[in-house]
């Protein structure tokens, strides 16, 4: 059942655009113009999107949608994987942290023998060395652990 | 009529005279492959090839960034319908259908479809931008402020189209992607507006990191998420339902809408500044407007593939009108074409319309070879795009969520455009996962800072006295165009609704 989740969302970005108003009032005449006439409709609209997601929260008790249990299930470690390559390659660059995670990947959850893992890890450094900085001459920042 | 047609037919000799011929074919090849690798565009490669191409001749320059302009356009559309990536932010008209039909096993009807409108489109927008050529140069001149304005706001009301499921959701996504147009600098006072102490957002958000987050990152955590065997979530490529005759007939099946489309992609794309957003948002709602016959919209009806795509490619004739005629560019794909033409020599304006007519023309028939050519190849490898769309998700997730992540850095070579792209990619995939309409985000996004711009000078204007909308007939249309686009789908959905009326 995602019915709580929805209607948390709507909040969330009702919360949000409520925000950027207060922002919007902050600024000078001329700047606040065009955001004003925007973001205060725009609160208006997700105001009511709430009420109509909580309503129809308090009138959908149901059973919870499997579909939606299995969903659940798979959204963490998706977003633990997609997290850890994000602040991977944030610490120590495209050419180390894309390698890794091929290797762990194919090692975790492709089930492969740790060699294999290897191998796989040690081809994508090759085709990210070879495309960007031998052939394209595309500079790929070194990561902030490495830039000292 | 007589000197251009001549025009015409000189340049079409000199672009297929030996070796000539090779300057487009190659610029074509590699345009196709650039704009598949991860952010590395068509726009990148003009870049890149400006300081290797000092020295040329005008007649290679003109005929090798041709070509770049045509081949990089149709590929973006592939990621959009295999992955529901945009390459750029005019095909993501596109993934409204597209990936819809990938889903349902049918990506080769919907790339065989892409690239037959691509090629039809491109060679209707070429004849009719010939055949325009005197009007719609007049046409660009009577461009105002609040002519801009209007035209914003049109490009802003196709938002109603493109969310059907509900237009609540759909204009208050549409307000949320406005907001993030406005962060930086305001473009009259230079105060800086939601910068929240940053210096990275002095310039505002940029549209690459928003696309990736929003659509690439997005759909890779829902696909590990969704525990989707696949794409189409089929186990083998026999299972696929798609055909590409099917794809390549549909233009002939739907020739008025073809025809309709190719025209509002010439004409909107001539106008400086609009680019092929809004004529491909604009197409695909006339889509849906016209369409009377059992319309499946936004799950996956061809013809939201067929009509953005014609109106895309049909655009790419237009937008070198005001770059040649003017040395006007409205995209950076234009901009650098201009930085190329007149660092070899090559002076846009009416000089250049009016000796160097046939040079002109080259350039017109080299980016008509390249759609083509992107087109017949993009057809012969339908099927083996297609395949995509049948690899296993555990395998197929984390090489599309890698390329994603370097196309991010890449981009720039600002680790902080990564950051950016993962807040907008979870951003996505929760907008995903309960029902909200990401497409909004990324039309008010693109047009946010010409609704600004002219908001501000229009108003200036008006309180100089000088507006007086009933002596302006293009202001007038486009007001017309925008109160029809807002009630048509309320007006049909009422008859749809009336007790007794066919469902």
């Amino acid at each position: 059942m995602t019915r709580p989740g929805r209607a948390v969302f709507t909040l969330l970005l009702l919360g949000g655009a409520l925000w950027l108003l207060a922002e919007t009032l902050t600024l000078g005449g001329p700047a606040r113009l065009a955001p004003i006439w925007v973001i205060a409709p725009t609160c208006v609209l997700l105001a009511i999107l709430s009420v109509l997601e909580w309503r129809s929260m308090s009138g959908d008790r149901g059973s919870p949608d499997p579909a939606e249990g299995r969903k659940r299930g798979g959204e963490a470690p998706a977003l633990l994987w997609f997290g850890s390559l994000v602040a991977a390659v944030l610490l120590a660059g495209i050419s180390i942290a894309v390698p890794l995670f091929f290797f762990l990947y194919a090692g975790l959850k492709w089930k492969r023998p740790w060699w294999i893992a290897l191998i796989i890890g040690a081809a994508a450094f090759a085709v990210l060395y070879l495309l960007f900085t031998v052939v394209l001459g595309i500079y790929l920042p070194p990561g902030w652990l490495r830039s000292g | 009529m007589d000197a251009v047609l001549n025009a015409a037919v000189d340049g079409l000799a000199l672009v297929f005279a030996w070796p000539n011929i090779l300057y487009p074919v190659i610029g074509t090849l590699l345009a196709m492959t650039f704009s598949f690798l991860p952010g590395v565009s068509g726009v990148t490669l003009m870049a890149l090839a400006i300081p290797l191409t000092f020295g040329w001749d005008p007649l290679p320059i003109v005929l090798l960034f041709g070509a770049f302009m045509g081949g990089a356009t149709f590929m973006g559309s592939v990621t959009a319908i295999l992955f529901n990536v945009p390459g750029g932010a005019p095909n993501a008209a596109t993934l409204l259908d597209g990936h819809p039909m990938a889903m349902r096993g049918e990506a080769k009807t919907a790339i065989a479809c892409s690239a037959a409108a691509s090629a039809i489109g491109s060679t209707f927008g070429i004849v009719i931008l010939i055949a325009l050529l005197p009007a719609l140069r007049d046409l660009i001149l009577r461009f105002g402020p609040p002519e801009f304005l209007l035209l914003a706001v049109w490009g802003l009301s196709t938002v109603v189209m493109v969310s059907s499921k509900s237009w609540l959701k759909g204009l208050s996504m549409a307000g949320i992607g406005m907001m993030l147009a406005f962060v930086g600098l305001d473009p009259r006072t230079a105060e800086l507006r939601f910068a929240f102490g940053t210096d990275y957002l002095h310039d505002g958000l940029k549209i690459v990191p928003v696309l990736l987050g929003l659509f690439a990152l997005a759909e890779m955590i829902d696909l590990i998420a969704s525990g989707r065997a696949s794409i189409s979530g089929k186990r083998n490529a026999g299972q696929l339902s798609g055909s590409t005759r099917k794809g390549c007939l549909a233009p002939f099946r739907h020739r008025g809408l073809m025809l309709r489309s190719s025209v509002i992609g010439t004409v909107v794309g001539a106008i400086p500044g609009i680019g092929g957003t809004v004529a491909a948002f604009v197409a695909y709602g006339h889509a849906v407007h016209s369409s009377s016959e059992d319309p499946r919209f936004g799950d996956g009806d061809i013809r939201g593939v067929l009509a953005p795509e014609a109106a895309n490619d049909a655009k790419d004739g237009g937008s070198l009108l005001p770059v040649l005629a003017f040395g006007v560019p409205g995209s950076e794909g234009t901009i650098l074409l201009l930085a190329a033409l007149t660092l070899h020599g090559i002076e846009p304006g009416r000089e250049l319309l009016a000796d160097q007519l046939a040079l002109v023309f080259a350039l017109i028939w080299a980016l008509f070879l390249s759609n083509w050519l992107t087109s017949v190849l993009g057809l012969a490898v339908s099927g083996q795009f297609a395949r995509i769309t049948v690899v296993r998700t555990e395998f197929l997730a984390p090489v599309i969520l890698s390329l994603v992540i370097i196309a991010a850095i890449v981009y720039r070579g600002q680790p902080i455009d990564l950051v950016v792209t993962a807040l907008f990619g979870v951003f996505g995939y929760y907008l995903k996962r309960y029902d909200w309409p990401r497409v909004p985000i990324v039309i008010a996004f693109v047009l946010g800072g010409l609704f600004e711009t002219n908001l501000h000078l229009t108003l200036q204007l008006q309180a100089l006295g000088r507006i007086d909308l009933l002596a302006r007939p293009i202001a007038l249309v486009l007001v017309v165009l925008t109160v029809g686009t807002l009630l048509v789908p309320i007006i049909r959905h009422r008859r749809r609704n009336r007790p007794g009326s066919p469902r």
